[in-house]
This record gives structure tokens, C-alpha cells and sequence, in this order.
């Protein structure tokens, strides 16, 4: 029997090899539109090439992956298949980088390892193997029963993985239609996190601390092989980014999930691993990371700790519990989210000259199906593989159960995660160098998952009403910085800023645009919420608010009464508390009408009532890039 | 009787014997002189030194000469119950070995050995039987002048019609800029498909109706209310071998290998006598 292993590996292997296809056109010769497009892509996603994907018994390579991408329906584990309602423009697909060589040597037969008891096991989809290999990472030691004693095996076998991935974006990549960044996630855990237990009384996450990031190369000089957790940590990984992708290598870095972070990923004055910062490493940390993941599956990162707590939208989409005050384990605190962080980051700068934390916003899944982009709510099919593939499984109830069975509250984990969110970047054409151009200056918003199109510019010469001038955007690339940017110095005169979005024709129509403003007052970080536009006729009232425009969504069919909302949003708008002294962060919020969400469209799969331990609808919603105020 | 077969074809049991014998149909083709005695099991010394490597992995240390009888014992009897679990079927009603099971077999099935590639006279018919699969739909090439509900209010439409009267009477570029608009003029043709991803279904629908040559409207988006003006209809048409050799070779690849798989089913399949009730 055991050749029949050797068989479907071979053919597993023959899978990943793939053929090589040389791509024409050229990306020079695609055409530039000064003004801007706006591309929607992903920029994390997990195939089977992924270690725990391929544990889950996700089917999907990356080919599938990138195929899913452009239009082409997919089969999932279980044999369901999902296509996506409009094909994106640009994918990363970051495959874990800790288990390439260990995936490599596991379905490659004639291999050391191969028919050790942990690759068998891996094989068998054991997840006591898997989990074994996730410890191994904590313990920053690879297995020596697959990878030797000294680990050469993998590191050996890494490179050829490595290769692969090159070639599979190479194949689809078609400059002016589809972009494919090479890349891959660094998966390292808070160093020593002990998981506590978890009761009714204490609730809490029981998983590591997450210091992941996603690992972005601009084009196709990347170096031969990657960096991976048991290499070092997130602070080692920025250098040896530095020192091995020179010359027309480009790379940016994208934490992720800082909600799981456990207060570490923006922990003031302290690197991961509680060590206290050095120059050396805020200013790499300025140089290489300009983005961080605001939302995903795994939840919203924007602010349900720190400030901004009395801002009713940051209990949006939230999947870890708050920490009691003083603890960070297992929880959230205010080092865990990106609103935070971006505040703090202004005294940071202006106390030390840099800031680690000047971030902008992407959106992305996390997905495990090997299906980017995958977002929509009305069909979402899971991501984990053989964890969450049917809609008993993420709802933890049987069809047509009554409500109290076992539903709600003590349901299952997986209704409290998302579908996932989108990227949107604004680039001259869709290329390798113009998107991750866009990226690295910012120029990006994140969504919950819809296609919100959303413009922010700022400058200190605007007229009052930009946002009515047909040549608005030429006029704005010319006066002022977009999302992203810096407005710096001035005469003292407030800044104005023009924003305006334009709905998902597929999602609800839009409900209001907000500012969030950001300083720091006497060492403490403060935010205020502005309504700049709501949609219906309604004005801001004196508290800075639009009043509820009444939209509303059918529960039994999940339909949005019509009437309600807008298809566009536009204003141009000044701060009113501008203090010209003082150092100070904006950043747009777009929210739509609410709709069902996906755990209201399970529930009415299986003919039971929406869980009430999630909302069941949301508003779907965008957040771009900040523009920075400094004097 | 139609809920009947749908039972017996739900029936775990059958899926397993179905399964097993397929699994020992082709043992028997790749082992031809292997008679496996379900009720026989050798322990080797490899399987001897897995149990051990297994227990050293788990509990840190290698282990001692006397807890060996008590491992292999351990080992012997899961082999045991695996084997009889199987023969109840157990496995059969678990997804992820089902699919495993089924993807295996699929893969052993391919002779990737005996796929040709296509030639060119072979990729020309198949491009000329799938003329459906590679026609491109039709597409236009339109400009519109935006009114903004936004900014405009209820006057929207209103205002539009005024403006198409003003067109029709001067019919001439250049045409009046409208209100700002998100999405950058596109001299691409599109299809209706890529028309209703950014301006919503029933405005891509409508635009397509439209005749060409003059202004038409007002035509209500998701996002407002639009005069258009379609410049250049591109009617649907098949495109030659040479602007999509790729992607025909990919697909007929594809066939081959599905129409190989399926030839080694077949074989397998015509062993069987299957009768299913009425």
C-alpha cells in the first residue's frame, strides 16, 4: 500500500511544478492614467501550499488560486464549488514560509523524512502533527524528525518551493489586466505566551500571540529563498529583508492581526520580544513597513482597545474579548489596534524624529480555501477548509434547530469571524511596479469586503467647495497630498480636505463618510469621530453626528428596503478644532447601509434563527490611508 | 422507489465495498503477485522502529527494551481496529478520508505518461467545436456626463434632460464635463459584464439597448443619473487560434488528462456488474 502514496505524491509534486509560461506584454506598455484608477485586490491568502491549509484538506494550489482570482469557479474541500462575483485586479497569494520545506520534504516520496511518523502523519491530515510543528515554531526549532538535526533538510528544500512560487505568479501575471505580487506570510508567535484557561467569567482567546506579517516584493528580483519565524523575529526579519533584497530587489512588510498581537504589535517602546526599541530598528521599521492589515477574517483591527472606545463603529467585527484593565494576554488591549497606534506614533515622532507606527490601511482575508477575494456575504463557504466548510459547522447547530439548541451563545467560534476584507489601490495602470508603488506610498484603503471606491485628499489651499469641480481630481493630484501623504508646515490656516466615495453596486448604498482625527494631548492619545456627510438630506447635527437615515434590511430574505442611502458621497471639509501646533492624524471612514450578514444567510440555509451571540446584519464599510498633520 | 436508490446510494456500506474494491482492483493491477490476507499482519522492523521513533517524539526519550512489547501490542491493536473499522465502513461516511481516498485514486488513474500535446489542426477544430466557450461578448465603447444625485439632489434628472435637449441641438464635441465622476473615461471597449461591475446590472443592461451615434438618456446607475453616448458597438465575435493559443492548449490539455481519467475508470468501472432497482 505504502506505493500508493508515492504515486499521489508524485502527482502532487508534478501539481506544484507546473508548467512555466513566459508572459508577452510588457508593463511599460500598458497605458498610465494620471488621475488615478482604483484596483481591488488581496494581499493575503493561503494555499496549499500552505502547511495548515494542506492539513485542513484544502484541494486549491496557487493556480487554482489565481484562476479564482480572474473569474474561474473553484472546488473546495467537500466538493462545493465558489466563484467570485467580479474577478480582482491584483493578488499576493503569502503562503506560510515557516512550513515550505517541511510541506516540500513531506509530499515529495524518496525524501529522509518522508516516511517518518511525522510526515505520515501530515499526510493523514493528523492535526496532533500539526500542531506539534506550530509549538515547533514557538520554540523557534525546527523538527529534526523531518528537517535533521541542524534543519539543512528544510532550508535546503525551501528553495525549491520558493522557485515554484516565482513561477506560478510569473505564469499570471498580465500586466494591464492582472497583477501578481510575489510574496509570502511570516508567521512568528508572541515569544512565551502562556495560555491561561478561559471561563464565562474570564473570557479569553486561546491561541498564541500572532506577530504575523506579509512579506511584499515589487517585481520579480526577490531574494533565493525566505525568512521565516524559526530565523528570528519580526525585528530580524526587517533586517535581513534590508541586507539580502538590494539593488532592484523592492520589499514592504504588512503585520496583520494585530488584534491578536496581544498588545505587542504597536507596544510602546518595546520590540516583540519586550526588549526596549533601538534606532536602528524604529527606523527600519519606518523605511519597510508603511501598511498595516485593518481588517480581516480574523476580525477588525481598527479600535476596539485604546482610544475611541466611545465610538459605537469600533465594535464592529470584533473576534478576540477586551482585557481587564492592566492584563494583555489573550485579549485586547490598546497595543493591539491600529487607531491607537498611529496616534501614539505621532509623539513618538515628534519625541525620537521617527514613526514606527505611521501606517496605512489594506484589507485582505486570510483565507485558507485557496479562494482570494472571496468576500461576499450572501455566499460565503468558509475558509478553513474541512474546519468550517458547511454552514452547521461555522453556526455550530443542525439545520432546522430550535433557537435555544446549543445555538448562540455556546455556538460555534467560527460565527464570530468575518468574511474577509479587499485592498483598494490607486495607481496609474494595473502593473507589478505601479500597484506596489501606490502601496508603498499609502495610496490604499481597506474594505470589509465590498468595493467601495473612496478619494481623500488634503492641502491648505483647497476652495470651499472642490469637491463640486469637474476637474476635481486633476486639480487635487495638482494643490494637494492624497491618502497616504503628508501636509506639512502652513500659515496656521486650518487644512481642507476632500473626500468622496462611490458605493459597491452589489452592496448596500451608502450611509454616511467619517473623519477620525487623531493627537496627542498632554501625552495621551485622543480621537474624535466627524460625520462630514450623511446620505438623505441629512445634516450633521451640533454634536457632529448625522441622524440614523432609517435603511433597513428583511431578516427573513435579506433584502434592503429600498429608498435609503446613497450612491455617492462627496464633501469638502475643514477641521474645526485645527490646532496649528499641534501634530495631528485624519483618516476616512465610509459606511454603507446595513445588510445581512454571512451568519444571517447561514442561518436561513439551514432554516433556523440568526445567532444572537453576532449582529445580524452590518454595515459593510472602507478605511483609507491617513494624511499626517505636522507643524 | 426513487427515495429507495437515493438510500442505497447514501448507504455508507456501498460506497465502502464500491471504494474497496476499486482499492483492490488497482492494488491488484500495481501488485499483481501480492495476495493479501486481511487477517495476516507482518510487523517489520521499520514499523517496529516507527513505534519507537513515534514514542521518542511524544515523550522526549527513546523507550526502554520493556515498554517495546507493550508499544508494538499498542501498535498492533490499532492496526487491528483500523482495519476492521474499515471493513464496517466507518471510513466511508468520513468526508476527509472519502476525498482523500477518491483524489488518490483519480491521480492513479492519469497515465500522465500517454498525453500528447495538442497540434495546430488539432487546436483549430477544438477552437471551432467550443465556439461558444471563446467568443468574446459583444462590447461598446460609450462616454456619459454624470448628474449627481449627491450633489444635485431630486434636480438629478431633470437637469439631465435639460442638457440632452441642449446636446441635441448642438450635436457636436465638446461635450460638457457633467458633475465629477469616479471612475476615469475608458476608451477600452467593455462588455456588460464589466460595464455592470462598476455601474450596477440594470444600467449596464439598459446601455446596451441604446442605439449608437448620439446622446441617450437619462439612464439611472447605482451611483446617479447619466446621459450616454455610445461611440463604437463591437459586435461578438470568435477570435483566431493565434490571439488565444494558450489558453485553447491549456483547455484541450485539461480535456486529456479528464478523458484519460476517465478512460482508466472505465476500465475499472466495466469489471462491475451493477444493478440498480427501478
Amino acid at each position: 500500500m505504502k506505493s500508493w502514496f508515492r504515486y499521489l505524491c508524485l502527482a502532487v509534486a508534478l501539481m506544484l511544478a507546473g508548467p512555466a509560461r513566459a508572459e508577452a506584454a510588457s508593463p511599460d506598455q500598458v497605458p498610465a492614467n494620471p488621475q488615478k484608477n482604483a484596483y481591488f485586490g488581496e494581499l493575503h491568502l493561503h494555499t496549499a501550499y500552505s502547511l495548515d491549509s494542506y492539513i485542513f484538506g484544502n484541494p486549491n494550489s496557487p493556480d487554482a488560486a489565481y484562476k479564482f482570482a480572474q473569474g474561474e469557479a473553484v472546488t473546495l474541500y467537500g466538493g462545493e464549488t465558489k466563484q467570485i462575483s467580479h474577478p480582482l485586479d491584483f493578488v499576493a497569494i503569502t503562503d506560510h514560509a515557516e512550513f515550505l520545506g517541511e510541506l516540500a520534504l513531506c509530499t515529495t516520496p524518496g525524501s529522509a523524512a518522508y516516511d517518518g511518523p511525522a510526515c505520515t502523519g501530515i499526510r493523514a491530515f493528523n492535526m496532533m502533527q500539526f500542531g506539534m510543528i506550530a509549538a515547533s515554531v514557538t520554540a523557534k526549532k525546527r523538527r529534526d524528525d523531518i528537517c535533521g538535526a541542524d534543519g539543512k533538510a528544510c532550508t535546503d528544500a525551501i528553495k525549491g518551493i520558493w522557485q515554484k512560487v516565482q513561477e506560478n505568479a510569473a505564469r499570471y501575471y498580465r500586466p494591464g489586466k492582472f497583477t501578481t505580487l510575489i510574496g509570502y506570510e511570516y508567521s512568528a508567535n508572541v515569544p512565551g505566551t502562556v495560555i491561561g484557561t478561559s471561563g464565562k467569567d474570564n473570557p479569553r482567546a486561546n491561541v498564541p500571540g500572532m506577530l504575523h506579517r506579509n512579506v511584499i516584493f515589487r517585481t520579480d528580483h526577490v531574494p533565493d529563498t525566505v525568512f521565516s519565524a524559526y530565523e528570528g523575529s519580526g525585528e530580524d526579519l526587517m533586517k535581513w529583508l534590508e541586507e539580502k533584497c538590494t539593488g532592484p530587489c523592492r520589499v514592504l512588510t504588512i503585520p496583520h492581526n494585530s488584534n491578536y498581537s496581544w498588545g505587542r504589535f504597536f507596544w510602546e517602546g518595546k520590540n516583540s520580544d519586550g526588549s526596549p526599541w533601538t534606532r536602528d530598528i524604529l527606523d527600519r521599521r519606518a523605511r519597510i513597513e508603511p501598511l498595516v492589515e485593518i481588517f480581516q477574517i480574523k476580525g477588525s483591527s481598527e479600535c476596539m482597545a485604546g482610544i475611541g472606545l466611545t465610538d459605537e463603529e469600533c465594535g464592529f467585527e470584533n473576534s478576540v474579548p477586551p482585557c481587564p484593565p492592566g492584563e494583555m494576554d489573550q485579549c485586547g488591549s490598546a497595543g493591539s489596534f491600529v487607531r491607537d497606534a498611529i496616534v501614539r506614533g505621532l509623539d513618538v515622532d515628534a519625541k525620537q524624529g521617527v514613526n514606527p507606527f505611521k501606517y496605512g490601511f489594506v484589507g485582505a482575508t486570510d483565507n485558507h480555501d485557496g479562494t482570494p477575494g472571496a468576500t461576499e456575504e450572501n455566499d460565503f463557504k468558509g475558509h478553513l477548509g474541512q474546519q468550517d466548510n458547511t454552514a452547521e459547522k461555522r453556526l455550530g447547530v443542525k439545520p432546522g434547530a430550535a433557537v435555544d439548541d446549543g445555538h448562540g451563545e455556546s455556538g460555534s467560534a467560527y460565527m464570530r469571524f468575518s468574511t474577509g476584507g479587499l485592498t483598494g489601490v490607486w495607481a496609474e495602470k494595473n502593473t507589478r511596479e505601479a500597484i506596489w508603488d501606490a502601496l508603498y506610498a499609502r495610496e490604499s484603503y481597506g474594505t470589509s469586503g465590498t468595493r467601495i471606491r473612496v478619494r481623500f485628499f488634503g492641502s491648505f489651499d483647497y476652495p470651499a467647495d472642490l469637491n463640486k469641480n469637474p476637474d476635481l481630481v486633476k486639480l487635487a493630484y495638482a494643490k494637494s497630498v492624497p491618502m497616504g501623504g503628508d501636509l506639512k508646515g502652513g500659515t496656521g490656516k486650518a487644512p481642507r480636505f476632500v473626500v468622496w466615495a462611490t458605493r459597491d453596486p452589489d452592496s448596500a448604498p451608502l450611509q454616511k463618510i467619517q473623519i477620525v482625527k487623531g493627537w496627542v494631548a498632554d501625552g495621551k492619545p485622543m480621537a474624535k469621530i466627524y460625520d462630514v456627510v450623511c446620505s438623505d438630506g441629512i445634516t450633521a447635527g451640533a454634536d457632529g453626528a448625522c441622524a440614523d437615515n432609517g435603511a433597513s434590511v428583511d431578516l427573513a430574505t435579506c433584502k434592503i428596503a429600498p429608498g435609503k442611502g446613497a450612491g455617492e458621497l462627496s464633501t469638502t471639509w475643514t477641521d474645526p478644532a485645527f490646532d496649528p501646533k499641534t501634530r495631528a492624524v485624519y483618516y476616512v471612514r465610509v459606511l454603507e447601509d446595513p445588510v445581512c450578514r454571512w451568519s444571517t444567510y447561514d442561518a436561513q440555509r439551514l432554516k433556523v434563527d440568526p445567532p444572537k451571540a453576532v449582529p445580524a446584519t452590518i454595515k459593510e464599510r472602507a478605511w483609507t490611508s491617513p494624511i499626517w498633520y505636522s507643524p | 422507489m426513487k427515495t429507495w436508490l437515493t438510500r442505497l446510494l447514501r448507504e455508507p456500506l456501498l460506497h465502502f465495498l464500491a471504494l474497496g474494491a476499486l482499492i483492490f482492483a488497482v492494488n491488484a493491477l500495481l501488485h499483481p503477485s501480492q495476495a493479501d490476507d486481511p487477517h495476516r499482519i507482518a510487523i517489520g522492523k521499520a514499523d517496529i522502529e516507527r513505534v519507537r521513533a513515534l514514542y521518542a517524539q511524544q515523550w522526549g526519550a527513546p523507550p526502554g527494551d520493556a515498554d517495546m512489547p507493550k508499544l508494538v501490542e499498542n501498535y498492533l491493536r490499532s492496526e487491528i481496529l483500523v482495519r476492521e473499522g474499515a471493513a464496517l465502513g466507518l471510513a466511508s461516511d468520513d468526508a476527509v478520508v472519502r476525498n482523500r481516498l477518491v483524489q488518490k485514486m483519480e491521480f492513479l488513474l492519469q497515465d500522465t505518461s500517454a498525453i500528447a500535446q495538442p497540434s495546430e489542426a488539432e487546436m483549430a477544430a477544438w477552437l471551432a467545436a467550443h465556439a461558444d466557450r471563446y467568443r468574446v461578448p459583444e462590447r461598446l465603447v460609450f462616454r456619459h456626463i454624470y448628474f449627481s444625485p449627491s450633489l444635485r439632489g431630486d434636480r438629478a434628472e431633470g437637469d439631465a434632460r435639460a442638457m440632452l435637449t441642449s446636446l441635441t441641438l448642438a450635436r457636436k464635441a465638446p461635450y460638457p464635463a457633467g458633475d465629477p465622476f469616479m471612475l476615469a473615461a475608458d476608451p477600452e471597449p467593455r462588455d456588460q459584464a464589466d460595464v455592470a461591475k462598476d455601474f450596477g446590472t440594470d444600467f449596464a443592461a439598459a446601455v446596451f439597448t441604446l442605439p449608437a451615434g448620439s446622446w441617450q438618456g437619462p439612464v439611472r446607475s447605482a451611483l446617479g443619473v447619466h446621459l450616454v453616448r455610445i461611440d463604437r458597438r463591437l459586435d461578438a465575435r470568435l477570435p483566431p487560434l493565434a490571439e488565444i493559443r494558450d489558453r485553447v492548449h491549456d483547455d484541450m490539455m485539461a480535456e486529456r488528462f479528464q478523458t484519460a481519467s476517465d478512460a482508466g475508470y472505465a476500465r475499472i468501472r466495466a469489471k462491475y456488474t451493477v444493478t440498480v432497482a427501478p
